[in-house]
């Protein structure tokens, strides 16, 4: 195994020191989200508030992460979320995780607050807290530039926050290379409670596999594996993951209005397709990937990456905006103010329908245009106003819940457990519906994607419409996502690998005793780790494994899923069955036995 | 008429965003038709081995095919067939 560290900095005590990893854990937990989990649940104190000095924040490399194991460049950053009260394990990738993990570290754990803005500059074995007033303020893009500047190490890398997560903005995000993010669950915000503005590694350690030989045949077998499957080899590299546009909208799964419909009639003008003839510039891709999915765009006045799927439907269809230009504007912003493109759309949707309503009353928008469904004028000024903390953008800074439930109409918030949903209509896709309710971190489609057998079918194609078998595959698809977010590895290579493919690169990279049962069973064993988390810091199942009252009562109003509405009801209690835990949700005393967790 | 739209890489192919069909039977029937329209390129992607055909995304009214009866689902006067490529992940 790797002799890779943890580095502990203390803000309040203005200290930085090396630690040795548990072993016990890193066999149990692998790394990455899981050994981070495990960290955390350690740690923290129970009931602390995530904007206080008391929590903590940890970035968190796998054992993987740095090799030369395709997409063995992602990190996770994981703490006590400020917009669900849970816990928050949110996921990057770009070159900054493959930086720290070279530099020597597995884990770094922040905590403590400094008394006036501070970055970590860490460089190899070396790591020193410095001085960040003249940055604080200043957008991720013009910190970024500032900070390699100042190090004088071109090749040093910055994962930093913008004025969203200086202002503790709990839908802040981290941004690292200026274009990627640690998006969901307000990480950002938490490292802004710290005074923490941002953190450059450099590292120029190189990996050593734990048996060379072993490795080069296992990822000699995962490329070809990649390279034939038609999504890895072909679909992500050639479109994107935005070529999901137009799939979402013929199934009439692609909400619109703030899930007040699901079909878009204007959604092919900011489709992938429509984004190749147009605003494209390129192709992009984080630390050893071979699949590319990254997208290079530019419009008349600025350069930058993205929107991503995700992102093209939070702020266009979402919020009624047909066109690209503002999409691709409003997405640009939230990487240079440091706002997580998913909980920004769905919280601007949600304004516009309590404005529209009359439930946001005009004077509340001083001078910004009115929060009309379909602007894209509303959109650019309010996503910079909410990435800006000003204005009424200080109260949709808050999320989409806390807006809701200031204008008391929580109701228009579409979110779980306070965070907001993901691109994908529940109540015509019902196994993400589960995914969305269960999820530990709030509403998410990468904790388990379903997707890919409901609708891409694979590697099996079910039916969006039936409930029946998507607690297994659910239980399946969750543990897997918990074992490679651990590991170090990107979750699009899951479209052609499997998990005998991850227990072999995780054995013969980073010497782990694993094959592909004991593999699910990590991943079982932190999903339930975060449940036990979650379960300390007061969560209740019945209350909040659900999903908004929108998606279990109004049905669809027209198109090909007319008239669904999600039956999460049909598979929760299966589930709780599947995973060993009771009725209630909570993890039986013989399973947590089981699972070797005490 | 059976309307027929096409996305990602397949408009590349079709060189063409839609089109109408005259066709009766079933979706492998009008992937037939559009085969001889189109010629060997959209032929070899969509029919000709079983594997090749693993790689497109078809949608009839807005239902994955495999859902409804796969090829040998039956079309009727104003359907409305989307062809994808095989994509995945957002
Ligand atoms: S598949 Fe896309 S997101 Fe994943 S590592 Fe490669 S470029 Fe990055």
């Amino acid at each position: 195994m790797q002799e890779k560290r943890l580095l502990r900095v203390d803000l309040s005590a203005g200290t930085v020191k090396q630690e040795p990893l548990n072993p016990d854990w890193v066999k149990q937990y692998i790394g990455g989200r899981g050994y981070g989990t495990k960290l955390l649940y350690e740690e923290l104190k129970p009931g602390t508030d995530p904007l206080s000095e008391g929590n903590k924040l940890i970035f968190a490399t796998g054992p993987l992460t740095g090799s030369n194991v395709p997409t063995g460049g992602r990190y996770m950053v994981i703490t006590k979320s400020p917009l669900t009260g849970f816990i928050a394990s949110s996921n990057s990738g770009g070159y900054w995780g493959a930086e720290m993990a070279r530099a020597g570290y597995m884990m770094i754990l922040v905590e403590g607050k400094a008394k006036k803005p501070v970055y970590l500059w860490i460089n190899d074995d070396k790591a020193e807290l410095r001085d960040a007033s003249s940055l604080w303020g200043k957008d991720t893009h013009e910190t970024t530039d500032a900070l390699l500047k100042e190090v004088g190490d071109p090749k040093a890398r910055v994962a930093c926050i913008g004025p969203a997560g200086e202002k503790l903005s709990p839908i802040a995000c981290i941004v690292n290379e200026k274009h990627r993010a640690a998006g969901r669950s307000g990480v950002g915000a938490v490292m802004g409670s710290k005074n923490l503005k941002a953190v450059v590694v450099r590292g120029s350690g190189s990996f050593k596999a734990a048996d060379p030989e072993g490795l080069r045949e296992t990822l000699k077998a995962a490329m070809q594996k990649i390279k034939e499957n038609g999504v890895t080899g072909e679909g992500l590299p050639t479109y994107g993951t935005a070529v999901l546009v137009n799939i979402l909208n013929q199934l009439g799964s692609y909400p619109y209005k703030n899930f007040q419909a699901s079909q878009h009639e204007g959604a092919e003008k900011h489709s992938g397709e429509r984004l190749a003839e147009t605003f494209l510039t390129g192709r992009t891709n984080c630390f050893a990937c071979p699949i590319g999915c990254g997208r290079e765009t530019a419009l008349e006045d600025k350069k930058g990456e993205g929107p991503e799927y995700e992102t093209l439907w939070a702020l266009g269809s979402n919020c009624g905006v047909d066109d690209l230009e503002p999409i691709i504007r409003a997405n640009y912003l939230c990487n240079e103010l440091g706002l997580d493109t998913i909980s920004a759309g769905g919280t601007i949707s949600a304004a516009m329908e309590l404005y529209e309503k009359g439930f946001i009353p005009r004077e509340d928008l001083g001078v910004g245009p009115e929060l009309k469904f379909g602007s894209g004028d509303a959109l650019v000024y309010w996503t910079e106003k909410m990435g800006k903390v000003e204005g009424l953008g200080e109260r949709m800074a808050q999320g989409s819940y806390r807006l809701g439930e200031y204008y008391v109409h929580p109701e228009f918030s579409i979110s779980v457990k306070k965070q907001e949903l993901p691109a994908y209509d529940p109540r015509g896709i019902q196994g993400i519906g589960l995914t969305y309710a269960v999820s530990n971190r709030g509403a998410c489609h990468v904790r388990g994607y379903l997707i890919s057998p409901e609708v891409l079918g694979i590697p099996e194609k079910l039916d969006p419409w039936v409930t029946e078998g998507k607690a297994q595959w659910g239980k399946i698809f969750h543990d897997l996502t918990a074992a490679i977010d651990s590991s170090g590895m990107c979750l699009f290579t899951s479209f052609a690998l499997g998990a005998g493919d991850y227990a072999d690169m995780l054995k013969h990279g980073a010497g782990f005793d694993l094959d592909a049962d004991s593999l699910l069973e990590a991943g079982d064993r932190i999903w339930t780790l975060e449940r036990l988390f979650n379960l300390r810091e007061g969560l209740d199942p019945a209350k909040d494994d659900t999903l908004p009252v929108r998606l279990l009562k109004e049905p669809i109003p027209d198109g090909p899923a007319k008239g669904k509405v999600s039956r999460i009801g049909e598979m929760i209690p299966e589930y709780y069955k599947l995973r060993g835990w009771d009725e209630k949700g909570v993890p039986t005393p013989s399973k947590l036995a089981a699972l070797g967790i005490r | 008429m059976i309307r027929v739209s096409f996305f990602g890489m397949v408009r590349g192919i079709v060189r063409e965003k839609e089109t109408q069909v005259e066709a009766e039977g079933t979706v492998a029937d009008l992937l037939e038709v559009l085969s001889g329209r189109y010629g060997l390129r959209f032929g070899e992607k969509v029919l000709k081995t079983p594997e090749r055909e693993l790689q497109l995304i078809l949608i009839l009214n807005g239902r994955h095919i495999e859902h409804i009866g796969g090829l040998a689902a039956p079309l009727k006067k104003g359907d409305h067939l989307a062809v994808f490529p095989l994509v995945g992940g957002g």
